[in-house]
C-alpha cells in the first residue's frame, strides 16, 4: 500500500468516531449512512494530497467530513439519488446505535445543517478557535452560535417532555 | 432530559463497537483506486448537464446533416460559423461541469463557509452557461429555422429543418429546466446556509 493511501487507511481507523459522529447526525437511515460514510471516505481520500500538516489533522478531517455531509445533505434535499449504491458498497457497516444515542442523533438532526455542525463540534469538545476555523467565521460568532443552538436543542427535548407527559 | 451537560455525556459514550470498518474492502478500494464511484455517481444532476450536451451536439449534427443532404458542402454561409460557435459552447459547458465535478469532491481543503461560497459561485457559473446557451444561441439559431421551416412547406429540406428546430426546442426546454427547477433552487439552498452561517 503507498503512502497515500495509508494515511487515509490511518485516518479512517484514528477518527472513525468523529466521522461516525457526523454520518450519525446528517444521514437519517441506514442507506444513507453507508454511502455518506463511502462520500467521506473518498473525499478524505482525494483531499489527502493537499493536506500539509499547516492545520491539525482533526481539524482537517472535521472539515472534510462536514463539508461532505452539508454538501450531501445540501443536494439531496433538492434531488434525491435514486441509484443504487455500488455492488462494494457494502465495504464499511455502521451498527445500529444504542436507544439513547439513536434519540440523540434524531433530535440534533431537526436542527439546520449548519446548527448542527455547530453543536457537534461543540459537543466534542473542541475550541472556540478549532470551531471557527472549520466553519470559516469568527470566534466571536462560534460564541453566539453555540448559546442559540444549545437553546433551540433545549426547547426541543422541553418540547418532548411536555408532549410525553 | 432537558440538562445540557446529560447530552454532552451521551455524546461522549464510547461509540468504537458502533463502527466496523471492512479493511480488506477498504484497502481493496484504495488499491485499486475505485474511490471515485459514489463521487461520480451523482447520477440525475449529471445526467440532466450529459443530455443537455448531447442534445446540443445532436442539434449541431442535424444541421451538418441538413446542410449536406441540401448540397451546400464546402459552402462558407453563416450556418457554419452557427456550428463552429455551437462546438465552442459544448466545449464550454463540459469544461464547467468537469471545474463543477472537481470543486465538488475537493471539499475537504476548505473551511464550510468556503465550501458554500465555492458552491454559490459555481451554480451561478452553470446558470449562466445554461442562460448563454438558451438566450444568445438556440434562440437566435432557433428564429430563422422557423421562418425557413415555414418558407420551405412541405419540400425535402422541411425534414431537416423540423429535425434541428425540434432539437434545438429540446434543448432551450431542458437548459429552461435544469437553470429553473434544478440549479437556482440549490443557489438558493447555498445563500441560505451562508447567511445562516454568517448571522451572528
Amino acid at each position: 500500500m503507498d503512502e497515500r493511501a495509508e494515511t487515509v487507511s490511518r485516518w479512517l481507523e484514528e477518527y472513525r468516531r468523529l466521522i461516525y459522529k457526523v454520518v450519525m447526525v446528517y444521514a437519517a437511515d441506514a442507506h444513507a449512512q453507508e454511502d455518506l460514510f463511502q462520500e467521506i471516505a473518498i473525499a478524505l481520500w482525494r483531499s489527502s494530497e493537499k493536506f500539509n500538516g499547516l492545520s491539525q489533522e482533526s481539524t482537517w478531517i472535521y472539515r472534510v467530513a462536514l463539508n461532505t455531509a452539508i454538501d450531501v445533505a445540501r443536494r439531496e434535499q433538492r434531488a434525491p439519488r435514486t441509484i443504487e449504491l455500488h455492488e462494494d458498497a457494502h465495504w464499511v457497516a455502521l451498527d445500529e446505535p444504542d436507544e439513547e444515542q439513536a434519540w440523540l442523533y434524531a433530535r440534533m438532526r431537526q436542527l439546520g445543517l449548519i446548527d448542527r455542525s455547530v453543536l457537534l463540534l461543540y459537543l466534542d469538545g473542541n475550541r472556540y478557535e478549532d470551531i471557527a476555523e472549520v466553519l470559516g467565521i469568527s470566534k466571536g460568532n462560534v460564541g453566539a452560535k453555540i448559546s442559540r443552538v444549545k437553546e433551540r436543542l433545549k426547547t426541543f427535548l422541553e418540547n418532548e417532555e411536555e408532549d410525553a407527559s | 432530559m432537558t440538562e445540557m451537560h446529560t447530552v454532552e455525556q451521551l455524546w461522549r459514550r464510547d461509540v468504537e463497537r458502533l463502527v466496523r470498518v471492512d479493511e480488506r474492502a477498504m484497502h481493496s478500494r484504495v488499491a485499486g483506486g475505485a474511490w471515485g464511484v459514489a463521487g461520480t455517481a451523482r447520477t440525475h444532476q449529471s445526467g440532466l448537464e450529459v443530455s443537455g450536451g448531447v442534445l446540443l451536439a445532436g442539434f449541431i449534427a442535424a444541421i451538418a446533416i441538413f446542410k449536406a443532404g441540401a448540397g451546400q458542402r464546402g459552402s462558407a454561409s453563416w450556418e457554419w460559423y452557427l456550428v463552429v460557435l455551437g462546438c465552442a459552447v459544448a466545449v464550454a459547458l463540459l469544461l464547467t461541469r468537469r471545474r463543477h465535478t472537481v470543486a465538488v469532491l475537493n471539499v475537504g481543503d476548505e473551511s464550510v463557509r468556503a465550501m458554500l461560497l465555492e458552491c454559490d459561485r459555481t451554480l451561478g457559473r452553470q446558470i449562466s452557461n445554461w442562460k448563454t446557451l438558451v438566450w444568445w444561441y438556440c434562440l437566435p439559431i432557433e428564429a430563422p429555422l422557423l421562418f425557413a421551416l415555414l418558407r420551405s412547406g412541405g419540400s425535402s429540406r422541411g425534414l431537416w429543418m423540423s429535425l434541428s428546430l425540434l432539437i434545438a426546442i429540446a434543448i432551450v426546454v431542458t437548459g429552461w429546466y435544469f437553470a429553473r427547477q434544478m440549479l437556482e433552487p440549490q443557489r438558493r439552498d447555498a445563500r441560505r446556509l451562508l447567511s445562516e452561517i454568517d448571522e451572528p
